[in-house]
């Protein structure tokens, strides 16, 4: 069981000594990854369970949240998301970690988790309760062993500019996997760096994230938010039905997201909110259409999941 | 809309109603003012046969302010409250009077709850974090993308959906950096629906076609029964925000009707000529030299206007646009 919490959920990467172990324990925390060289002096101390994490070779992630740039005109009004999903789908081998305080480090598990990366949070004191918290709900959601939901199928090169592209798929919420050659599962491949969608020569990747889009139509995407502009998601399906992930990024910064309407392709008749910071949250205005389903979510603190079957 | 007055317009002036010193609205001028121009515009001679023209005791009533310009430019508090008596008056109960804008915050910088009867209610839309939805239909929206944005749906707000049975729509006699006049088309329009502002970026606009297409849903036509545009004071450079003391002005007059249209074009005229007695250009000027961030200067604007939003609504069966057609009558106190 320790094993696989361990693997599921992001693990905080603790550097100090066995003498902030009171701090760790007060913060609820129980599992922390450490240096190799330190594994030894937490073998007895009780209630912390330390595995050895090594930080060479993990990539190191900015802090997700958002920027909103009010004194600087921009083409858009929506404000820049920093999300790091582009770089778990990319590379979903990776290992990453996140070097983050206070509310960021629940916002950074979170996304670890909604990604199912093998991610390490590196917080100081600041951080250990919020971080505490968002784990413990995590360690609450029942399992859910599902695949990726993608309308596109992205040929990526591997360059900085395809993943500029790769970063605004994301945040648009577009939902694609990077795949080798088009296939029959996805409804729109893109060959990154193809004469239909160049990116070197390519100055705005908006522009180019917008083509993907329009090519896909509104109409096929599995996915679609409305009434907020700091919310990212991602869909994951099982033999049980859809679990989708809803991750705040403005959390870090206190902007609360208050409703917001989720469309999905599919009829689900059955629908469970899991929201963190708010377990009483219910969906409201829930309506089945012909072949889709439409709810709002009627609050979101950093993160939630909506567990969503027809059974 | 446009009712059963299509192309009438009533203007009532008063030098009485506000010291333009001061911006104090007196307000037994304005129920006069109020009397004589729902008298005007009905032909009836008895203030409870003019309002029973439009209203019955058994409707639940929403009356529309504008509040963005508050707490110097908004519905006039003393007008809200000469139309809440007037409705009291012909048997509406105030719990059935509900004064309503999109965002809470503005609202509540005015405190119509202090100048009408108990049991009246107010209420916004986004009465919490901007943006939030629940406050709208989520099966009443208009989608449509305009620069790319990823957030299509402007959802109406949930109280017009399904609760009122008749709205009074009372907008004040703004200029707008983007529609070009903010009056009863926008007021019904972008103040009835969520996540309207998308339409405008960079020095394009596209509320040529939005007002009046946001206007044209359905129950909006049907339950709008009447327009009273609050003149006493105005904007008329860098609206509909008001944080420029010096571009306020006061037309010191309330216009009635049923028919958005006609008098969104006398609001034109209105502005159109305030702005030539101060030297600024035209609302209908579309030159990029006149664009620029600085609108404290009345000869720049952060956007194209579209003061045309008002005649593309009159295509849209919303009302009458043709100045030859419209009939003004004037009443002066």
């Amino acid at each position: 069981m320790l094993f696989l919490l361990a693997v599921v959920l992001p693990g905080l990467f603790w550097q100090s000594g066995p003498e902030t172990a009171p701090s760790l324990r007060q913060a609820g925390i129980t599992h922390i990854l450490v240096p190799a060289s330190q594994v030894e002096s937490w073998k007895n101390v009780s209630g912390i369970d330390a595995r050895a994490f090594d930080l060479q070779g993990a990539q190191k992630l900015p802090s997700p949240g958002v920027s909103f740039r009010m004194e600087r005109s921009s083409a858009s009004r929506v404000p820049w998301i920093t999300s790091n999903g582009w770089h778990f789908i990319r590379r979903p081998d990776g290992r990453f970690y996140y070097d983050v305080k206070e509310r960021d480090a629940a916002l950074a598990a979170a996304e670890a988790f909604c990604y199912q990366a093998d991610a390490a949070v590196q917080t100081d004191e600041s951080g250990l309760g919020p971080l505490a918290g968002m784990l413990k709900f995590l360690g609450s959601i029942d399992s859910h062993k599902g695949q990726p939901v993608a309308d596109i199928g992205v040929i990526d090169d591997g360059s900085p500019a395809a993943g500029e592209v790769l970063n605004l798929l994301v945040r648009y919420n577009l939902l694609f996997k990077v795949v080798t050659s088009p296939g029959p599962d996805v409804k729109l491949t893109v060959k990154l760096g193809s004469k239909e969608y160049p990116i070197q020569e390519e100055k705005n990747p908006v522009a180019l994230a917008q083509k993907i889009r329009a090519n896909l139509t509104d109409d096929r995407r599995t996915l679609r938010i409305y009434g907020t502009s700091v919310v990212v998601a991602r869909l994951t399906k099982d033999p049980g039905g859809l679990r989708l992930h809803l991750l705040n990024y403005g959390e870090a910064r206190g902007a609360r997201v208050g409703a917001f309407r989720v469309r999905v392709l599919g009829r689900y008749t059955k629908a469970q909110l899991h929201s963190f910071g708010s377990p009483g949250d219910q969906l409201t205005d829930y309506d089945l259409e012909p072949g889709a389903t439409e709810f709002t979510v009627p609050e979101l603190k950093a993160y939630a999941v909506v567990d969503l079957s027809d059974k | 809309m446009p009712g059963p007055y299509k192309g009438h317009v009533v203007r009532v002036h008063s030098e009485k109603s506000i010291d333009s010193s001061t911006a104090r609205v007196d307000r037994v001028v304005v129920k006069r003012m109020l009397s004589a121009g729902m008298q005007s515009l009905t032909g009836k001679t008895r203030d409870e046969d003019c309002w029973s023209r439009f209203i019955s005791p058994r409707d639940i009533v929403g009356i529309k302010v504008n509040c963005s310009g508050a707490p110097h430019i908004m519905s006039s508090p003393e007008i809200v409250a000469g139309i809440v008596e007037n409705l009291i008056a012909i048997g509406v109960p105030a719990q059935q009077i509900c004064i309503y804008e999109r965002f809470e915050n503005q609202l509540k910088t005015v405190g119509y709850d202090r100048y009408v009867a108990p049991g009246v209610k107010t209420w916004a839309a986004e009465n919490g974090p901007r943006g939030a939805i629940l406050g709208y239909d989520p099966n009443t929206y208009v989608e449509v993308d305009f620069f790319g944005e990823e957030d299509t749906r402007s959802f109406m707000s949930r109280k017009v959906a399904d609760t009122f049975t008749k709205i009074i729509n009372v907008p004040k006699m703004k200029e707008h950096q983007a529609a070009g006049v903010t009056g009863c088309l926008k007021n019904i329009s972008y103040g009835d629906f969520s996540n309207v502002d998308r339409s405008h970026r960079f020095s394009k606009t596209n509320t040529y076609s939005f007002i009046g297409t946001l206007a044209s849903v359905e129950p909006i036509p049907t339950k709008t029964v009447l327009n009273i545009m609050d003149g006493l004071s105005g904007v008329w450079q860098a609206g509909p925000f008001s944080q420029y003391p010096q571009f306020r002005f006061y037309p010191k007059q309330i216009m009635f009707g049923t028919d958005p249209v006609a008098m969104d074009h006398m609001l034109i005229d209105v502005i159109e000529a305030k702005r030539k007695a101060e030297g600024a250009p035209s609302i209908f000027d579309r030159s990029p030299a006149h664009i620029g961030p600085d609108n404290s200067n009345p000869n720049f604007n952060h956007y194209i206007r579209e003061p045309g939003h008002v005649e593309y609504a009159s295509h849209l069966g919303l009302g009458v646009y043709d100045a030859n057609q419209i009939k003004l009558k004037v009443v002066e106190l």
